[in-house]
């Protein structure tokens, strides 16, 4: 008998925020779609590859201004046979809304995999397209231990530092664990992982030209690694959309 | 030095920009950081020898 392989995650950051029409205008600015999932208060935005939630929360919420991150499948039963067939553990968690989820333990905390609402954004990860995915910081002796503890659950691991600072995945979205300072916060689960949220794409110069004449801040700048924009938010930080790493001195491919 | 920052755009030969970026990654800095201290180190030694 054949396993079923297990479906492929959708990345979905999760962004809380007051300021609700502005980002979602900015998201929209950086070519992110609306879905069929469009509420005055939560929508799901749909990039080439991945989605991201925008949800509104007063401004004196504990959340506003956090990103997390849930993964998202199109069919929860289907998918947790399929892990189980794996031999991969199956926490199923109720959330508030009677939300059906499997629950993760990371090293970093807990996330949850949940029905998706829209299939917009589910493509597989293509560079030719426009990716958006999570970046989690955390502590080093964490990193490629996070990667081996998500993979399993419908990821693929692709490329790593040699010097265990960084391991990325890719599915429906891209997924990174990244040298830094963990914060967790409490929502669905008393510790759930800060993300910041980031994308990649194989060209951008490509995508600068697109994005300037929408009136978006951005500059690009070579980092040791590659080539990146710098975009300016509506609050003045900077989302940094990747290019498609080609140099891979000093790093190597996990994938096949 | 002052914190603030702010971006600085130069060109130079592909080569030279792949071995820069090649060493970041073998010294674990980032590429501001990197220039920043070589430009740093260079003008402080041009400015002590001129002194002598």
């Amino acid at each position: 008998m054949t396993k079923t392989p297990v479906p492929t995650l959708t990345v979905q950051p999760i962004h809380f925020t007051s300021e609700y029409v502005t980002w979602k205008q900015f998201y929209l600015q950086l070519g992110l779609r609306e879905t069929e999932a469009d509420d005055p208060m939560t929508t799901i935005l749909a990039a080439d590859s991945g989605q991201l939630m925008l949800g509104e929360v007063p401004e004196d919420s504990h959340l506003n201004g956090i990103r997390l991150v849930e993964f998202t499948v199109d069919d929860l039963d289907v998918y947790a046979s399929a892990l189980e067939a794996a031999g991969t553990e199956v926490n199923r968690v109720e959330l508030t809304h009677d939300r059906n989820t499997i629950a993760v333990d990371l090293p970093q905390g807990r996330v949850h995999i949940g029905e998706s609402a829209v299939s917009a954004g589910t493509a597989r990860f293509d560079p030719t397209g426009l990716s958006i995915g999570a970046l989690l910081y955390t502590p080093a002796e964490t990193v490629t231990i996070g990667a081996h503890a998500l993979a399993p659950y419908g990821l693929t691991p692709r490329i790593a530092s040699n010097n265990g600072g960084w391991t990325d995945l890719i599915g429906h979205g891209v997924f990174a664990f990244h040298e830094g300072t963990l914060r967790t916060v409490d929502n669905d689960a008393p510790y759930q992982p800060v993300i910041s949220l980031f994308a990649e794409t194989g060209d951008v110069e490509k995508y600068m030209a697109e994005l300037q004449p929408r009136g978006v801040e951005v500059s690009l700048i070579d980092e040791a690694y590659g080539r990146t924009l710098n975009i300016t938010q509506p609050d003045g930080g900077i989302l940094t959309v990747n290019e498609s790493q080609q140099d891979l001195y000093g790093y190597h491919r996990l994938d096949p | 030095m002052s914190e603030k920052k702010t971006q600085f755009n130069v060109y130079l030969p592909p080569e030279l920009v792949r071995a820069v970026k090649h060493r970041c990654i073998d010294e674990g800095l980032s590429l501001s950081a990197f220039v920043e201290r070589i430009l740093t180190d260079y003008i402080e030694s041009a400015s002590k020898e001129e002194k002598k």
